[in-house]
């Protein structure tokens, strides 16, 4: 009898192989078909690599290393030098400090007489791989024997600090926020959003009532009151956690109302009525049947409010009630260019700008084609 | 339809007694009371009678007092017109906010004539011509637009016309301006800087209304009475712009309700902070970082308070036009 089921399994089995794919390898097949999702996706993995992984080794300075070049323009790679010589390895000129009188202002020109080569996986400042490994080696950077040569790709902040360095490391910081604060998100709106559906009743009353309160509220100048409520004088990890937990708290309301539908619409299917007749319990119908059911729905949600809430941050620190330094994140780095004399005479602190851009359109681009995948059976 | 207006009026007034509570926690969250700040300030600067109006000012709010005695102070003050006094300016806030409330109103109409005009016409070629060139590029560009924030394109925008054009576009006044009286040539000095913050509002809210207004005006394509109208022999001009787009503006009327009227009061704050324009949103974030909590209080209950009032004449427009949704 057994034996008989089993092969009737094989031969299903064998059947499934020639004419269906399981629902994720459907996804999978539709989403690679989708160019602009699959380069939202590569430049993704691009960011997670260089900012949040191994920032140590792709920034060539510590983001918090002084140097004597204070608010210096950038020194771009050259290939080509002032007498018209083209170079395999690329250069950089060395920087001459100029006082203006007249303004009093201190400004930085390239010294075309002096060369310093660029080096790949060069020796430099020691720090922690992934936090436990140690290291020397950067991606790139100057000859260590020369210490007078230094490379400031986007220029240098008023401490003198390396912009790319700390790009990368905040890059580390916003995009994290983004993740964190997104499945922090997830999880109170699955979660009540589930209870409210499968429950009904008060449970249902409470938590729709609760989501119509947060929808009252416009997000931003709330999100901003929030963010200015948070203590000045709490240490940097603290305040962290904090935006991040208020980024999800404002917005879960939506993802709760679309939850508890879906729920309310897969309660009535017949495999959790099944499920149910069999004397499952709630939880395990909740957590086993229903929730599965919202998952290509609910990923693709998260996907696009991750943008929103990277933004969010960003103009929240921007505007000084978010992230103070010493935290570096790509809004308390924007923060420098916020005087229209930081933009007239420092416009190279705008190259935040683009970083967070890229990553936006990324996240937009990733969770477009997901929406588009996740329902595979739609020609 | 009584019974209906008279829930839903209820109901909003009930919401904004609620969210006008829980904005006031909010913003007395912050520890230190700004008063104590400005007493200590004052105090070294020897100045005995102020010092004195601090405490007169104390009493009148009772800000010794339980949270819930302060907010009970303030909302029945706020219900007659008294927003309270803004302790970072010195003066009432009524007073403050009605200064910038007129660039307020004209910059987010200027936006929304902006947004519409360049989206509406877009949004009927676009699902006019599905498929063609066109679309696909004014699809990709709203594609894009969705994502760029305005506070972020300002900056851009500041970049450009700093650096690049030499050119002022900070404020909505040029200096000799600022303070004058209203004559023509004031006037056409705001025209000459409302428009690059309107650009900008426009093209990052274009976007999204040119993707609505292509959906929307593609369903309607799909209905009969367009069929009867193509056979009836009018003129493709005429079934598009007479018949289909007036069908299909309907969502767009909720939109002005919903995002359009809270819109006066905080339509693009980033972007007035970035561009230093004397409106109210600038003064909002302001009044956040000095904690000045009555200014900030009320701008956020007055947000919230638009809002409701949008959603209410929404609702009540809908339901004026669909019968189902007052059965409901």
């Amino acid at each position: 009898m057994s034996e008989e089921i089993q092969n009737s399994n094989v031969k299903q089995k064998n059947d499934k192989n020639k004419v269906s794919q399981s629902y994720w390898s459907l996804v999978w097949w539709k989403f690679r078909k989708n160019k602009l999702a699959v380069v939202g996706a590569i430049i993704l993995a691009f960011y997670y690599i260089t900012c949040v992984f191994f920032a140590e080794f792709f920034a060539p300075y510590p983001k918090d290393l002084e140097s004597d070049y204070l608010e210096a323009r950038p020194t771009y790679f050259q290939f080509r030098d002032s007498e018209g010589n083209w170079f395999l390895r690329p250069f950089v000129y060395a920087l001459d400090e100029q006082i203006d009188m007249a303004t009093r202002t201190r400004t930085y020109v390239y010294n075309t007489t002096v060369k310093y080569p660029i080096y790949f996986f060069v020796k430099g400042e020691p720090y922690k791989l992934l936090g436990f490994i140690p290291a020397e080696t950067h991606f790139f950077g100057t000859d260590p024997e020369t210490p007078d040569a230094k490379v400031f790709l986007m220029g240098t902040d008023r401490l003198g600090r390396d912009q790319f360095s700390r790009l990368l490391y905040g890059g580390r910081i916003s995009l994290f926020i983004g993740l964190f604060s997104v499945i922090v998100f997830l999880f109170i709106g699955v979660s009540l959003g589930a209870a409210s559906g499968y429950y009904g009743g008060a449970t249902d009353i409470i938590v729709m009532r609760i989501t119509e309160f947060l929808s009252a509220f416009p997000q931003e100048p709330l999100f901003l009151a929030l963010g200015a409520a948070v203590p000045v004088t709490w240490p940097s990890p603290r305040v962290f956690f904090m935006v991040t937990i208020l980024l999800a708290l404002i917005q879960w309301g939506g993802l709760a109302r679309q939850v508890r539908g879906l729920v309310l619409s897969g309660r009535e299917e017949q495999y959790v009525l099944a499920a149910q007749s069999f004397g499952a319990s709630d939880r395990r119908i909740i957590f086993k049947h229903l929730i599965p059911a919202t998952m290509s729905h609910v990923i693709v949600i998260a996907t696009l409010k991750i943008p929103g809430m990277i933004l969010l941050e960003t103009a929240l620190s921007f505007l000084g009630l978010g992230l103070v330094p010493p935290t570096v994140s790509w809004g308390t780095l924007l923060q420098n260019a916020n005087t229209v004399r930081a933009i007239r005479f420092a416009p190279w602190y705008l190259f935040v700008i683009p970083f967070i851009l890229f990553s936006i359109m990324a996240y937009n681009m990733l969770g477009d084609g997901l929406r588009d995948a996740m329902d595979p059976y739609s020609k | 339809m009584g019974a209906f207006i008279i829930r839903r009026v209820f109901y909003a007034i009930i919401m904004l007694f609620v969210v006008s509570f829980v904005s006031f926690v909010i913003i007395s969250l912050p520890a230190g009371d700004f008063l104590d700040q400005k007493i200590a300030e004052l105090e070294a600067r020897g100045d005995r009678s102020a010092s004195q109006r601090v405490d007169d000012y104390r009493e009148r709010y009772g800000l010794d007092q339980p949270l819930l005695t302060q907010y009970w102070l303030w909302i029945s003050n706020f219900v007659q017109g008294d927003f309270g006094l803004s302790f970072e300016y010195d003066r009432p806030v009524r007073e403050l906010i009605g200064q910038r409330l007129t660039l307020s109103i004209l910059l987010s109409l200027t936006t929304l004539t902006f947004t519409w005009a360049i989206a509406i016409p877009l949004g009927v070629y676009s699902a006019v011509n599905q498929y063609s060139l066109g679309d696909q590029i004014i699809t990709t560009i709203a594609f894009i637009g969705i994502g760029i924030p305005g506070f972020l394109l300002a900056l851009i925008v500041l970049y450009v016309a700093i650096v690049i054009l030499n050119q002022d576009v900070v404020g909505l006044f040029s200096q000799q301006f600022k303070d004058a009286p209203w004559s023509l040539a004031k006037v056409w000095d705001l025209m000459k800087h409302l428009w690059v913050p309107a650009l900008i509002g426009a093209v990052t809210g274009t976007a999204g209304t040119i993707r609505i207004m292509r959906g929307n005006l593609l369903d309607t394509f799909g209905q009969a009475f367009i069929e009867s109208a193509r056979a009836r022999g009018l003129k493709q001009r005429t079934v598009v712009w007479r018949h289909a787009v007036r069908m299909a503006i309907t969502p767009l009327i909720i939109i002005l309700g919903t995002e359009a009227f809270p819109g006066i009061l905080a339509g693009n704050i980033l972007v007035e902070v970035v561009l230093g324009l004397p409106t109210i949103g600038p003064l909002y974030i302001q009044a956040l970082t000095t904690q000045d909590m009555y200014m900030a209080g009320t701008v956020l209950v007055l947000i919230v308070f638009l809002l409701l009032v949008g959603n209410l004449v929404t609702d009540l427009v809908l339901a004026w036009i669909d019968p189902r949704v007052r059965l409901e």
